[in-house]
């Protein structure tokens, strides 16, 4: 890997900087924002593809609208905002416009997960996979480093319907091993290991990471996979991930229901694979006010919870 | 080939009468169905499809066709009722409402020939029509985009927020039709949630507003042909009509915004809505 991997990036800079690329390959590609063009980076597809830029004002269920109706006669709008209001504010839009209409279309959220702290839960998305995964024709990525940015959005791209593309917002750190192709649909075993499977999905992928590699130290063989898919889920990956081990924990950045974990549970069970789960999320709240990390640490979703919560599970 | 069709004025109002006398008929042959707001756009939805769009039936997604959406998707039963006598499909596929797996469904459905897109969330219609207004001004292309609104559809949020898009847009080639019976499911519009004055709030919002009878259909559709009614502002059509307009048992009653005829009662409209061709014939001594 090249020395960009050793530095941190920032996903709203990646993704400014990868649109501008797509909208001139794609010239039918058409970016609404709703008064965030800043937040998310896009001053210079603003400029250098004024046509294709468009900013409807703070109205995103209005936004949403235009984007089908935009769709609709061969367009292919990427809408922004931040998460709640990119997913939920806007949420029957998504459903009835984009999804029921099955609209090639992509809806993009920063702060996805706690990455809007300290802003409080009204700015944090800890819903947002659970209530989208539940929409019909819906498409869910949620990448962990530039590089699954960058591939997710070229895939996003390709798709045939509406896609949900979900990012951070602050520095993150790049994922140090390379992955085969970006395929939706695809997780990737980042490390194999015998005892322990930890799935995780978007910044929560380092977490598991950093968790197992500490769990090793304690002599444990600790698997992780990476989901940048949520919908629809690599099963089979889950299934493989699963059989034989003593525990597989999930780890999202997202409350227990309906997201990461649901997905997971949904798999193993229909699979009849006879293994512990263990759902790491927010459990069942709202985040409070702190810091990223802080808040992380709080939820026990830092290396040392994920730690702490597979060695009390495997001692009961 | 796209045509825009060019009734008499007897002619339309025959059609709005067989329109009505189909939507009569779905609905009470399936006891189910929107029979006071379908009746109550009868002409406007006729005098769209008879006299004012720019559609060709034989290649319904023609580029260069008309975009129409019905926002107030519940009157589905007059928009299918057009789009059979218009020849998008034969007529004798309206007894497919509300069966199986249809395509002839209680709000409209993406797929049925000359469905633009699925609608019939309050809400959504004009959002999605200023986009499909807009992309079709990011080409150049010149049709006009028409969408049909409820009068109780207005009190939704999202419309305000696309009136004031399509303004600051200049869409001037969007044609708004607000369908101002006055009446909704609780009641008079006035009461559950006014909505006067009503044509100002458009004006405010950059709209260039006309005001028109409902159910006359030269005036519809002159006033129709005739948008954008100023330069660079998109256009508002204030059709006041009469909700379930046409069966006299059926008028101004708030009870019959979800309710089928029975069998007596559709015989009984069935006959009014025949004594209104007869009328019609003798006036043009046929």
């Amino acid at each position: 890997m090249n020395g960009k991997w050793e530095s941190r990036f920032d996903p709203r800079r990646v993704y400014g900087n990868k649109i501008c690329e797509i909208g001139r390959r794609r010239p039918e590609t058409v970016v609404l924002v709703a008064d965030l063009a800043v937040s998310f980076n896009l001053l210079e597809f603003a400029d250098s593809c004024a046509t294709q830029f468009m900013n409807v004002g703070v109205a995103e269920q209005n936004m949403v609208g235009i984007a089908a109706g935009m769709a609709l006669e061969g367009k292919f709008p990427w809408v922004n905002s931040i998460a709640p209001f990119a997913t939920l504010r806007c949420c029957e839009q998504i459903r009835t416009d984009l999804c029921y209409n099955n609209l090639h279309a992509v809806v993009v959220s920063i702060m996805g997960g706690l990455s809007g702290a300290p802003l409080g839960a009204t700015h944090y998305a800890t819903d947002d996979l659970g209530v989208l995964r539940s929409l019909a024709n819906m498409t869910i990525l949620v990448p962990a480093d530039q590089w699954e940015i960058e591939a997710a959005m070229d895939a996003a791209a390709e798709a045939k319907g509406p896609v949900y593309l979900r990012l951070g917002a602050g520095m993150e750190p790049h994922l140090p091993m390379p992955r085969p192709d970006f395929r939706i649909g695809r997780a990737f075993p980042l490390r194999e290991g015998k005892d322990v499977s930890l799935i995780a999905t978007g910044y929560m992928v380092h977490k598991a990471l950093e968790a197992a590699e500490a769990l090793e130290r304690e002599g444990l063989s600790v698997g992780v996979y990476d989901h940048p898919t949520i919908k629809p889920l690599d099963g089979d990956s889950v299934i493989a991930a699963a059989r034989g081990r003593r525990l597989v924990v999930s780890i999202e950045e997202h409350n227990i229901y309906c997201g990461l974990g649901s997905a997971v549970a949904e798999v193993m069970a229909e699979a009849g694979v006879p293994v512990p789960l263990c759902r790491l999320g927010l459990p069942d709240v709202y985040g409070s006010v702190g810091e990223r990390e802080d808040l992380l640490k709080k939820y026990g979703l830092d290396a040392a919870g994920i730690v702490r919560r597979v060695s009390e599970t495997l001692k009961k | 080939m796209l045509t825009r069709l060019d009734l008499s004025p007897n002619e339309l109002r025959r059609k709005a009468i067989t329109i009505r006398q189909h939507v009569i008929k779905m609905i009470s042959a399936r006891g189910k169905g929107h029979t006071g707001p379908a009746l109550s756009m009868v002409e406007i939805a006729t005098a769209l499809y008879f006299g004012v769009l720019r559609v060709d039936p034989e290649n319904p997604k023609h580029p260069g066709r008309d975009r129409f959406l019905l926002s107030k998707g519940h009157a589905c039963t007059a928009l299918y009722a057009s789009l059979a006598e218009r020849g998008f499909f034969p007529v004798a596929r309206l007894d497919e409402y509300y069966r199986l797996d249809s395509l002839l469904g209680g709000h409209p459905v993406n797929g049925l020939p000359g469905i633009e897109a699925s609608t019939g969330s309050l809400g959504h219609g004009l959002p999605m029509a200023v986009g499909m207004a807009l992309a079709a001004k990011m080409d150049g292309r010149d049709h006009r985009v028409f969408t049909v609104l409820g009068d109780g559809e207005t009190q939704e949020g999202s419309v305000w927020e696309a009136a004031m898009a399509a303004s600051h847009y200049k869409l001037d080639r969007l044609v708004a039709v607000v369908d101002r019976n006055g009446l909704e499911i609780d009641g008079p519009t006035e009461t559950v949630m006014a909505l006067e004055p009503f044509a100002q709030k458009w004006e405010s919002f950059g709209w260039a507003v006309c005001s028109v009878d409902g159910h006359d259909l030269s005036s519809l559709v002159q006033t129709l042909k005739s948008a954008p009614f100023g330069s660079g502002k998109p256009s508002v059509v204030i059709a006041k009509t009469v909700k379930g307009k046409g069966i006299d048992f059926i008028e101004n009653r708030k009870e019959w915004h979800h309710r089928a005829p029975d069998p007596q009662q559709a015989e009984e409209a069935f006959r009014q809505l025949q004594a209104q061709l007869t009328a019609l014939g003798k006036e043009a001594g046929i």
